[in-house]
């Protein structure tokens, strides 16, 4: 250990994490702000011929300043931190991304206390996205994808049956309204706000902060290939399954992106779920799981790597056009959906096909479709 | 065959070694590893331990969790991350004879700097940890690639450890982009 501050700072944080496990967000919180006070004394102390154990110090005082939301602290200290030669490069770069989370936080918070309602943030970083600012394309695919699944959660809050054609009723499409946040530095943000939920008579009640943190349990569950958490929030099987694959369309695949974070209105820093392209392969798992199908030796799986150029699920097929050769058209089942599979349209995916034994001229079976890019 | 080697050291008590590790927190790492393995395994089990092209076995034990580490544990993705946490230092420790030296925070939680015990914060390698429950290797294999990407993107002028626990194949697989020159 460098000195006994950092010593102290380390025993202060690791205890602060104990707290945020048992859920006292606000005893670590102040652990927190103790830890970065002796951090930063503890960094003050080492030589300019340390330069690694500065850099290590450094950032761990400004991810305390962050941990404990003291942002405007965690600004002007970053800043200076920055302007300091000494700091290794490598620790510049982490500095720079605690900034630009710090502006962020900064901001949302700000904008809660024009707002108390229930709501999911959704915050999208690296790759191509700037200061509040986002490819177009990229945009309105995590917009549309984020809209499309948490009307999904909201018809399965309400009790609805899975739907397997068409839109979501009017009552469900006028819970969420979205919107674009402030600009801030390296992330682009929406909100979308849940309006309370339109009930028939008899149901239960089924407030918007419900629907919103089920959201978050949905996407940690999947994203973590937790079966149980999921079994747990979603009991019925189809449903799971359909929101599976939606969370898999808003997980990054490409270069476009490479960080997806959702929060409710309650949650801070640490509460809210990540998703990075790492999580592709979880997510895939979950799928598998819930789509476990039966032995049969007959049918040899395939994949096929293209780009969706039709969908016509009425009459349960899409096509696929590969990346060489000739245009496949392949069936589809009412585990399908609509807007699952509709957001693929004219982009790159690659298709889970089965194919029967006994004809290559039949149409191959749909197992699954997964979008190759944000 | 994998070479069969001493048992990992005892997951309570990493912290008498591995000053970075805070006692109550090694001890809740501990309980929350043996949550995770319990869940599909009887103790002690033997952890095959992958390291570039070599492997060995190591006996694990482990302590049946008590009412109150379910209860503190109920987060099941936490638990396989802290969890894994704890098997993952006591693997380097087994393996490379590196102790924890000290915490580095990050956003969201912390990763941990490891040195020879004696050695100084200025020598000392990050090392990243993550765990799996899930019961494929490819899925393991396919886990650590992606940690050691993660580490080399991030933090490319340091020597840096990603280390994988995967609970239900029984394995950990450990990566050094300083020995494989930036790939696992």
């Amino acid at each position: 250990m460098p000195n006994p501050e950092h010593q102290q700072a380390q025993d202060l944080a690791a205890s602060a994490e104990l707290a945020m496990a048992r859920g006292d967000s606000e005893t670590a919180r102040n652990l927190y702000a103790r830890a970065a006070d002796l951090e930063l004394e503890g960094f003050r102390q080492l030589s300019r011929n340390e330069p690694r154990s500065r850099g290590i110090l450094a950032v761990s005082y400004a991810a305390l300043l962050f941990k404990a939301k003291l942002y405007d602290r965690a600004e002007v200290a970053i800043c200076g931190l920055l302007a300091d030669p000494g700091i290794p490069p490598e620790f510049r770069d982490e500095l720079r991304d605690l900034l630009q989370v710090t502006w962020d936080e900064r901001l949302l918070e700000s904008e809660r206390l024009r707002d108390s309602g229930a709501e999911l943030t959704v915050a999208l970083r690296g790759g191509t996205i700037g200061a509040g600012t986002a490819p177009a394309e990229v945009a309105a695919h995590y917009l549309s994808g984020f809209n499309l699944l948490f009307s999904r959660i909201a018809e399965h809050e309400i009790g609805d049956p899975l739907r397997r054609q068409g839109p979501s009723p009017p009552a469900i499409q006028n819970l969420f309204h979205a919107r674009a946040t402030q600009a801030s530095a390296g992330s682009y943000r929406f909100t979308l706000k849940i309006l309370e939920p339109v009930l028939e008579e008899g149901q239960q009640g089924s407030d918007a902060h419900r629907v919103s943190r089920r959201a978050l349990e949905v996407l940690q569950a999947v994203a973590h290939n937790d079966q149980a958490a999921l079994a747990e929030a979603v009991p019925d099987g189809s449903y799971r399954l359909a929101l599976a694959r939606l969370i898999r369309n808003v997980v990054p695949a490409g270069d476009a992106l490479a960080e997806v974070e959702v929060r409710t209105e309650n949650d801070g820093p640490l509460e809210a779920v990540r998703l990075v392209p790492e999580d592709r392969w979880t997510v895939n798992e979950t799928i598998r799981a819930l789509r476990a199908l039966p032995e049969q030796s007959e049918i040899r799986e395939e994949t096929i790597a293209g780009t969706l150029r039709a969908v016509h699920l009425d009459q349960h097929w899409i096509r696929v056009v590969p990346n060489e050769g000739p245009p496949v058209e392949v069936s589809t089942t009412s585990e399908d959906l609509g807007d699952v599979i509709g957001p693929m349209v004219n982009r790159k995916v690659v298709a889970r096909i089965s194919r029967s034994g006994r004809s290559e001229r039949s149409r191959p079976q749909l197992l699954d479709l997964e979008l190759l890019e944000d | 065959m994998p070479t069969r080697k001493s048992p990992l050291p005892a997951l309570g008590s990493l912290h008498l070694r591995h000053p970075g590790l805070y006692e109550p927190l090694c001890r809740a790492y501990a309980d929350a590893a043996a949550i995770c393995l319990s869940e599909s395994h009887t103790s002690p089990v033997e952890f095959e331990i992958r390291r570039e092209d070599t492997s060995c076995l190591r006996e694990l034990a482990w302590d049946e969790p008590s009412r109150d580490a379910l209860a503190s544990w109920r987060n099941s993705h936490e638990a396989t991350e802290q969890g894994a946490t704890s098997v993952g230092l006591a693997t380097v420790e087994a393996e490379l004879g590196l102790v924890a030296l000290s915490r580095a925070e990050t956003r969201t939680g912390a990763d941990f700097y490891i040195a020879r015990p004696g050695q100084k914060l200025e020598e000392a390698h990050r090392l990243e940890i993550s765990g799996t429950k899930a019961g494929m290797l490819r899925d393991l294999h396919s886990r650590l690639r992606q940690k050691v990407h993660q580490t080399r993107r991030g933090l490319s002028s340091r020597p840096a450890l990603a280390c994988v626990v995967g609970f239900r194949v029984k394995m950990v697989a450990l990566a050094s982009l300083e020995m494989e020159g930036g790939d696992a």
